[in-house]
């Protein structure tokens, strides 16, 4: 019971309640009363009703969090709709959030003129987010005009680029806070005159020049010529052109921005280099991280755009191109001829390789993914990967299968690695790749490997993970091998070596013994390895005994069936 | 080492890097050119003072080394703000009632622990996320205090949200 009472009447808060209701009681259904009163006096009521709850809404624990503090918790949310719900709770929470302007400034135009006035008056001098979709009406837009000062980041959202053309230009003056700017853009040209794009007049975008990030998704780059914002750090795109499209484009939208320094680019379509001058290349000194992926590239061109690009301090590479082609590793390409190569390293990665890893992966038996990816002693990365998908391929048009096309790749990265002209340092060397080699490509095989393990000093570390043994050790093996072929005497010097989860292709028994007489041999050369690691499924017993007479230290493990054979 | 004492008159020996994650108490020794601290004075009130304690004090111990963030990137503390995810230590730590999350945060807010008080928030924030505003007022005993005319108003606003 409250104890608070008020002077010259004497009553505490529940006495005047009750007075209330008394009175309420004896004066109801009175003559003087009509129906505006009575129900001016339920809002009263429902007043006094509702800060009485505000009251008791005060005790609950999670209101003795302080008001700042409260605010950080919807300052978390993504989501706009439980930044609407929260503020649905109390009057003490609405009150603390609508004060919060940050909280409202994500605005989506299609909540409507009304809900969009509101939040801009909630949001007051916060930054702004303003995120505009297909259908929303231009009108909507004229109402952010007079907050255009505020905006931080601008999003298009599947809208037709006609549209986002008219929406760039609805501000005359300069949009100093805008940081941000996505176009995922629906359409490029007119639906009656599909081939005409229409370029951005010279009142687009013209306030953007402060602009940072760009993320572009369309259906052309030819539209990218026409947009130059100076002060870009950021740039990803993702084209899904209707056609063939031209890198000239591209190259001069980068040309364009000096200052990047992330660069992320994925184009689903063949890319032409139509009207790029040979000398042409686009210097990119900021750049971190730069990525290039052409989804449908039969004819290699990720490798030549890449060739006119410069970032000689990107600490992460990646070239990355499909073929859907089924025998594109037939053709070459796959990854950069010799001349090329040289080039790309020298555009883009200076400091001496320290780590090669190889890795192909067989996927559902249409896929084949590879990755080739060099490390330097400075974290550097650099990536070269190629994917085939023959899903939609008629199999009467495939002249190998998947296996012999794994084990191709495998030849091609084999050469690029040798042919890298830095790989005087490299001290690891990993290799993965579960798959048997078809006999006719055993012998090409192995003297790939021996070529590679010519060409590199020795290693610190050497690690085959899954591969065909027979390829590695051809000297050392007996029965697996086919007497008619000729047996490369591969092996290099190494301080470590790890074999895990050998393909199936050569028993356990052989494979031990081929081991152990590999150590022999490395023992007897005077290159005796520091350490052996291997995982099979069983190994012998005796064979582990005497493998560690001629090594420093043995590992072995044990593994599972199940284990050996997801791996 | 740096000896915390509560106002509840608990003691609490801990290594400097400890008790350097609070930014309060790391200020304060630094601007007295203390190696003993006098006690960071936490505002009692109604609450059990020695238990939350003990809590951050576990959080700093378990985080001690890590790089305090910073106040001058923006961008960061943005980042920091969008997103739910609380690690898996954290997530376990911060797995306690609702009264002691709420004085694990009043400590982390006093002591000025801002990753402890970001996880507090965010564990609230993972809380309410995706509710009903009756079914966040069921879970924190709070009733609804909106006259009708405000009820009508928030009706509208949660219609407009529901699919921006």
């Amino acid at each position: 019971m409250d104890s608070h009472t008020y002077p010259g009447r004497g009553l505490s808060v529940s006495q005047l309640i009750f007075a209330l209701n008394e009175e309420l009681k004896r004066v109801a259904y009175s003559p003087p009363f009509t129906l505006e009163a009575v129900s001016q006096l339920n809002r009263d009521a429902s007043l006094a009703l509702a800060t009485i709850r505000e009251w008791r809404n005060s005790f609950a624990c999670v209101n003795r969090i302080p008001m700042d503090v409260l605010t950080l918790i919807p300052a978390h949310f993504i989501s706009q709709r439980d930044r609407f719900r929260v503020a649905s709770v109390c009057r003490h929470w609405r009150g603390v959030f609508l004060m919060h302007g940050a909280l409202w400034s994500q605005i989506f135009l299609r909540m409507g003129e009304e809900c969009v006035s509101i939040l801009l008056e909630r949001a007051k001098g916060s930054p702004l987010d303003i995120i505009v979709h297909r259908h929303d009406p231009i009108g909507t837009i004229a109402l952010i005009s007079p907050r255009a000062q505020q905006i931080r980041s601008l999003e298009f959202r599947n809208r037709n680029w006609l549209d986002i053309i008219a929406v760039s230009e609805f501000n005359s003056g300069q949009l100093p806070l805008l940081r941000t700017l996505k176009i995922n853009c629906l359409r490029t040209f007119d639906w009656y005159s599909p081939t005409v794009v229409t370029p951005p007049s010279p009142t687009s975008f013209r306030g953007f020049a402060n602009l940072e990030e760009f993320v572009f998704t369309s259906g052309t780059l030819s539209l990218l010529g026409h947009l130059v914002f100076p002060k870009l750090t950021t740039f990803e795109l993702c084209s899904t052109p209707d056609s063939e499209c031209n890198a000239l484009h591209l190259l001069e939208f980068l040309k364009a921005s000096p200052l990047l320094n992330t660069v992320k680019l994925k184009i689903s379509a063949a890319v032409v280099l139509r009207g790029v001058p040979q000398e042409m290349v686009v210097l990119l000194p900021n750049v971190e991280t730069f990525s290039l992926h052409l989804a449908e590239d039969p004819t290699s061109e990720v490798y030549n755009i890449a060739a006119h690009i410069s970032c000689p301090f990107s600490r992460d590479t990646s070239l990355m191109h499909n073929m859907d082609d089924g025998n594109v590793a037939d053709s070459l390409g796959v990854f950069p001829a010799p001349i090329l190569w040289d080039t790309i390293i020298h555009r883009y990665m200076a400091s001496p390789i320290e780590e090669v890893t190889l890795e192909i992966k067989g996927l559902e038996e249409e896929e084949i993914e590879s990755l080739l990816t060099f490390q330097s002693s400075d974290a550097t990365i650099f990536r070269l990967g190629f994917n085939v998908d023959r899903t939609d391929v008629d199999e009467d048009e495939l002249d190998m299968s998947l296996v012999e096309m794994g084990w191709k790749i495998f030849s091609q990265a084999l050469i690029t690695i040798r042919d890298h002209p830095l790989l005087s340092n490299v001290k690891r060397l990993h290799i993965k790749y579960k798959a048997a080699v078809p006999n006719a490509y055993l012998t090409d095989v192995a003297h790939g490997i021996r070529e590679l393990f010519e060409s590199l000093g020795p290693l610190d570390e050497l690690t085959i993970r899954g591969c065909d043994l027979r390829v590695f050790l051809p000297h050392f093996l007996d029965s697996s091998w086919p007497d008619e072929l000729e047996k490369p005497i591969v092996f290099l010097r190494t301080k470590e070596l790890t074999i895990l989860h050998l393909s199936m292709e050569v028993d356990e028994m052989e494979c031990a013994s081929a081991i152990l007489k590999l150590a022999k041999s490395q023992h007897a050369l005077a290159i005796p390895f520091e350490r052996v690691t291997v995982h099979m499924e069983w190994i012998p017993g005796e064979i582990e005994e005497e493998l560690r007479r001629w090594v420093g230290a043995v590992d072995f493990h044990e593994d599972e069936y199940m284990e050996y054979m997801e791996s | 080492m740096v000896l915390l004492v509560t106002s509840d008159n608990k003691n609490f020996v801990v290594d400097r890097e400890v008790a350097d994650r609070s930014v309060f108490v790391k200020n304060t020794l630094e601007a007295r050119g203390l190696s003993i601290a006098t006690p960071p004075m936490l505002n009692g009130g109604c609450f059990e003072l020695t238990s939350p304690f003990l809590q951050v004090l576990e959080y700093c111990q378990h985080h001690r080394g890590e790089p305090l963030p910073t106040t001058d990137d923006a961008n960061a503390d943005e980042n920091r703000k969008r997103t739910t995810d609380i690690g898996e230590w954290d997530r376990k730590f911060i797995t306690v009632d609702h009264e002691m999350l709420f004085e694990i945060i009043l400590a982390a807010n006093y002591l000025d622990i801002k990753p402890l008080l970001d996880v507090g928030c965010k564990t609230i924030g993972n809380m309410v996320k995706g509710k009903s505003p009756e079914e966040v007022r069921k879970l924190f005993d709070i009733v609804n205090d909106f006259t009708p005319e405000e009820e009508a108003q928030i009706k509208k606003e949660n219609e407009w949200a529901e699919d921006p």
